[in-house]
């Protein structure tokens, strides 16, 4: 996809940084995997209770088209790691003393929980605490509208959405640093990545001294929100008085269209229990499918709450080749950039690479010679 | 950063996944000229919040946070004049961004094959809910919604298992994302080849690919095992409630006893008797649980935070918009740009996420509507001025 850049991953045990790189892989950048010790990179620990080959195990799901090479964690390790990054286009690190050694040509990406600079540069987070770091977790769960009645917990989602979402911008600034006149040093907070997802919440507390929590409703207006059906749940964001209309007229309900309380979003909002009763039953009656493309083919924006294995079952997905499959029943999102038209890039297949499996090769690439390298094996610097 | 110096992004998005999209893009340093008009105004600058002043189209907080480093520029696209301009612009950007429904960009007369002919190295960034074909392509979809189609709701759920909606914040920012990252990849396939691009990003396929576990989980257990699971396998891991303070909200700690070292630092510090559960092979969690809801109740939150991360503790505080305005750290880092607006007072919002050594060169705050018309049409399409001001008067640039 894309023409020949060299990224050395330096990161360990970073969730996101693994992932940063393994994106790149896929998008065709040259991904040298740097293993510091025999025992690999932290995430190889990393394994779920559930999983197939990949499931639960991020450092198979992040590691695919990379290539693997092992560095002693000793001291000795960093001439080789100096190396290699000066080897590089871009470095990726995830720990200070890597962000302070390891330069590439074009420059060096850290990844951290709060960034290597600021009171807490050296706290650890996971990744629902980034979540929670960020803003997002005070305002989740939306309660209803007449607000709380008891203390009700901040929630983040299920899985490793903060450590993903900042790969993206990782990924990113190791294309933006390659494309850079002046090496660059980009030191990325994952913390600082969700950031702009608060941009109404610190606006409102800013401008009207409000401050959004649990207690508030994303969107003033009705119908908004999850209503039940008879398999599931469907969501709803009548937010155009034109959909309103669509939707009165899908349930065959023309007094609801004519009704002056429903006449606008706001006094739909006002008159709120009224118009749940009044399409609560017509959404229970139905399959969340059947809601779904009715609303849909009517323009209302109306979305069935699917789980995953609904998701394997999407035909919508499924009719884009947006999901990949492996052996023994393995299946995973593809890669979710593809040219119009075209099935997206396939992900690089996982093949199990033991530490160091491409030492050799790539220290032949950086113009080692084999007495060298077989020298270097003999020391312990590398394996 | 200066990454993108030099290079023009047009920006025919709206609402959220187009506009942060080119706002990334601005970050880097790309001129981007945000296409927009008095008649289709932008929800965001239509729903505020906006200033104690009132209503204002220009000072509505959503949209000068969101619109950064821009330049903006009004045109009609209902007149076929205004298509022609706008034709002419895109043929000048290296990138151009749009998050219409499917198929609209065709029937403006802006669709791929014009812009190509425009611009033969563009690189098309196209944002849409379910992507650009597909049975569902033409369905609406809102962020919201979204996180139900995409799984997240399902991945937020609450302990009755309903779905819960996670504020309709990924769906749209994980495609801006991929929408950056997508017009990464065309300029450097552009410069190398001199060819197009046209990418399409679906917000269904950049939420799931947010929970690639989830997805993986689920194929490999076909019964649904290992989904009931919140967060992660450490115990215990959860949100605790701190002191709550007399006034203002409640506040709380985000907690991940991942090791037995984590439990002793935490049971030694709290000096509760706290069951050595993980030590005992995570036998009682949810008496470890309980016994910590009742240690944490009694501690101030960013006190006991502090305390438990200097032992290895993952203990975060969650965080408010309030406390994010005015957090050290954060401030400490220049992780927010306090920006002189001449229609809202001094506003604060999010800094660039990607921060190089160069500043971009970019504005510090987000345009006026049409602020740029005369450097778009002037200096960049050529109209004479008076042209230009006929355009507006007429409707046209407007």
């Amino acid at each position: 996809m894309s023409p020949p850049l060299r990224v050395l991953d330096a990161s360990s045990g970073s969730l996101a940084a693994s992932a940063a790189s393994g994106l790149l892989a896929a998008c065709g950048v040259t991904v040298w995997k740097v293993e510091r010790g025999r025992d690999g990179d932290p995430l190889r620990a990393v394994a779920g209770a559930h999983g197939g080959p990949l499931a639960g195990r991020p450092h198979a799901w992040t590691g695919r088209g990379k290539r693997w090479i092992g560095v002693t964690a000793a001291a000795a390790g960093w001439d080789v790691l100096d190396e290699l990054a000066s080897a590089s286009d871009v470095v990726l690190v995830s720990e200070r003393d890597g962000w302070e050694r390891l330069a590439g040509r074009s420059g060096t990406v850290c990844v951290t929980p709060f960034g290597v600079t600021g009171p807490r540069s050296d706290w650890r987070a996971s990744g629902f605490g980034l979540f929670h770091a960020a803003g997002p977790g005070f305002v989740t769960p939306r309660a209803p509208a007449e607000g709380l009645t008891e203390l009700v917990p901040p929630q983040a989602p299920w899985g490793h959405v903060a450590e993903h979402f900042g790969a993206v911008f990782a990924a990113i600034a190791v294309l933006g640093c390659a494309r850079s006149d002046t090496p660059e040093r980009v030191d990325l907070s994952l913390q600082e990545c969700l950031l702009p997802l608060m941009r109404r919440e610190t606006g409102a507390w800013q401008f009207q001294g409000y401050l959004a929590s649990r207690a508030e409703r994303l969107w003033r207006v009705a119908p908004s929100g999850f209503y039940p059906t008879a398999d599931g749940h469907v969501y709803a964001s009548v937010i155009e008085n034109r959909q309103w209309q669509a939707l009165c007229g899908i349930m065959e309900r023309q007094d609801l269209a004519e009704d002056e309380r429903f006449v606008t979003a706001e006094s739909r909002f006002v008159h709120l229990d009224e118009v749940n009763e009044a399409i609560g039953g017509w959404f229970a009656e139905r399959s969340s499918t059947k809601v779904f493309q009715l609303c849909g083919e009517a323009g209302i924006p109306v979305g069935p709450a699917l789980g995953p294995h609904q998701l394997l079952a999407s035909e919508q997905l499924a009719a884009r080749g947006a999901l990949e499959h492996g052996a023994g029943g393995d299946a995973w999102p593809g890669l979710p950039m593809r040219q119009a038209g075209e099935p997206p890039t396939p992900w690089p297949k996982w093949d199990e690479p033991a530490p160091g499996r491409d030492t050799n090769a790539v220290l032949a690439e950086v113009g080692w010679t084999e007495d060298r390298i077989r020298a270097a094996r003999d020391e312990g610097k590398v394996f | 950063m200066q990454a993108l110096a030099g290079r023009r992004v047009v920006d025919f998005g709206h609402v959220w996944a187009g506009p942060f999209c080119g706002q990334i893009l601005a970050d880097l340093g790309a001129e981007v000229i945000r296409v927009e008009s008095h008649g289709h105004l932008d929800v965001h600058r239509r729903a505020g919040p906006y200033p104690e002043s009132g209503r204002d189209i220009d000072a509505s907080a959503v949209w000068i946070a969101q619109n950064r480093g821009k330049l903006s520029c009004a045109i009609n696209l209902k007149e076929p004049r205004g298509v022609e301009l706008a034709l002419q612009l895109a043929g000048q950007a290296d990138v151009v961004i749009e998050n219409f429904r499917p198929g609209t960009l065709d029937r403006l007369g802006l669709g791929y094959d014009q812009l190509r002919e425009a611009n033969p190295r563009v690189v098309l960034v196209s944002l849409s809910g379910y992507g650009q074909d597909g049975p569902w392509h033409l369905y609406p979809a809102y962020g919201p919604m979204m996180d139900a189609v995409g799984g997240l709701s399902f991945a937020a759920r609450t302990p009755e298992l309903e779905p819960q909606s996670v504020n309709g914040w990924f769906p749209d920012t994980s495609a801006a994302l991929f929408g950056a990252l997508a017009a990464l990849l065309g300029l450097r396939k552009a410069e190398a080849t001199g060819s197009p691009s046209h990418f399409d990003i679906s917000e269904m396929e950049t939420t799931i690919a947010l929970v690639p576990e989830l997805i993986a989980l689920a194929a490999a257990n076909r019964d649904g095992a290992g989904l009931e699971r919140v967060h992660s396998n450490a115990v215990p891991s959860g949100e605790f409630v701190c002191v709550v303070p007399a006034e203002g909200e409640d506040e709380w700690v985000a907690l991940h006893v991942a090791t037995d070292e984590q439990w002793r630092a935490l049971a030694e510090l709290t000096g509760a008797e706290l069951p050595p559960h993980l030590i005992a092979g995570l036998s009682a969690p949810d008496d470890a649980t309980a016994a910590l809801a009742v240690v944490t109740r009694t501690r101030p939150r960013d006190l006991l935070c502090e305390a438990l991360q200097a032992r290895g503790v993952s203990a975060v505080p969650v965080l408010s918009a309030r406390d994010l305005l005015s957090d050290p750290h954060l401030e400490a880092r220049g992780a927010f740009i306090d920006a002189n607006h001449p229609r809202a007072r001094r506003f604060r919002s999010y800094a660039p996420v990607i921060r190089g050594a160069q500043p971009t060169g970019n504005p510090d705050r987000a345009p006026l509507l049409g602020e740029h018309n005369r450097y778009v049409f002037e200096e960049l399409l050529g109209l004479p001025e008076a042209e230009r001001l006929e355009l507006e008067r007429e409707g046209v640039l407007r």
